[in-house]
């Protein structure tokens, strides 16, 4: 099947075309090589996203060891129901996701599509509840900013999730900082959340190009990659979770 | 049919993403679990020891890598050997810096 060492640029009239699948891009060998090539360039981007949330993770580890008690509090705010529920749900996802992949790779059509919109509307049902948490917070104005308020940290006994959780009151000078862990939360969730937003747009022009069976003759990569990056986007959340929301509740 | 394929794209079966489902739902349940039991310095070891665990799972089965070009192994071990060098020097300068003396 390979080629012949020519010097000469090749040009390919349609006598002396080689035989090949379709999507066998010219300048590889096989579909081999095409196919190590892409996930290599996927993997090397998920790797520059590692980075890119390593950094904050960081930020995170630093501040907390610092203003630990601040970051006690503030974590017992957030609902760890709606957060654990959401971590289900992101799972679920990534495994629908699999099955997906599983049917490109075995050329079945309906599974697939049936498992793409699955696993878009479990992103929606994670977006939708933490779209919720997203308001009681700004209703509580836990939200960093102008409006940002002090009063469930210094004054606990006016807030029902500081009493629920016992939260202690904290000194003024130690609450100021319950600001900067919101800053975080909404750093990386935000981030995070919009990492599925921008998946779920991927995933629906997916759907779409699966309905006319673009990924069950043979050619599975789009989907393959685009289910790393989803696979990601819940490997960030499984880290997001525990390190949010359940920073110290005993 | 599964015989012909190459390496690059290996084929998961739903049995194995059904168990690696399970794994990471149990791993859901034992971080909440853990993190309401008062263990002192353990508490958030353990929690990010499980992380780990299903992101290695993840990683592992879910996205193939178990299965992937030994070149895209490598990488990825650079890039957290990178990541764990870098996350070491400012934890290093943090700890070793004299705070508030100047």
């Amino acid at each position: 099947m390979s080629n012949s060492p020519a010097i000469t640029p090749e040009t390919h009239t349609a006598t002396e075309h080689h035989e090949h699948p379709p999507f066998l891009l010219h300048h590889f060998n096989s579909m081999e090589q095409q196919n190590d090539t892409s996930s290599f360039a996927m993997w090397l981007f998920l790797l520059t996203e590692v980075m890119f949330f390593g950094g904050m993770f960081v930020v995170y580890m630093i501040y907390r060891n610092w203003y630990y008690a601040a970051f006690v509090a503030a974590s017992r705010q957030l609902n760890v129901a709606m957060g654990g529920i959401n971590s289900v749900i992101l799972i679920t996802s990534s495994f629908t996701m699999t099955l997906g992949v599983w049917s490109a790779q075995t050329k079945r059509k309906g599974a697939l599509i049936l498992f793409l919109i699955l696993t878009f509307i479990l992103g929606f049902v994670f977006l939708g509840i933490k779209g919720m948490e997203y308001k009681e917070k700004f209703e509580k104005h836990h939200v960093p900013g102008e409006h940002y308020s002090l009063q469930s940290f210094i004054n606990p006994a006016s807030d029902a999730e500081a009493m629920a959780t016992g939260t202690k009151a904290l000194p003024l000078d130690e609450a100021v900082h319950t600001e900067l862990f919101f800053s975080l939360y909404f750093a990386m969730t935000g981030m995070h959340a919009l990492h599925m937003i921008i998946g779920m747009g991927l995933l629906l022009f997916i759907i779409f190009r699966a309905r006319s069976g673009a990924y069950t003759t043979g050619h599975t990569a789009f989907v393959e990659y685009f289910g790393l990056y989803w696979h990601f986007v819940d490997i960030i959340w499984i880290f997001l979770f525990p390190l949010l929301y359940l920073i110290n509740r005993h | 049919m599964s015989e012909q394929q190459e390496h690059a794209e290996h084929i998961v079966s739903p049995v194995v993403c059904a168990v690696v489902y399970v794994a990471l739902l149990a791993g859901v349940g034992l971080t909440i679990a853990a993190s309401y039991a008062n263990l002192g310095i353990l508490n958030p070891i353990i929690v990010l020891a499980i992380a780990f665990t299903q992101a290695t799972l993840v990683a592992l089965f879910s996205m193939h890598l178990k299965w992937s070009a030994k070149l895209t192994q490598l990488s990825i071990g650079a890039c957290f050997f990178i990541l764990a060098t870098l996350v070491s020097l400012v934890l290093l300068d943090n700890v070793s810096r004299a705070w508030g003396s100047w």
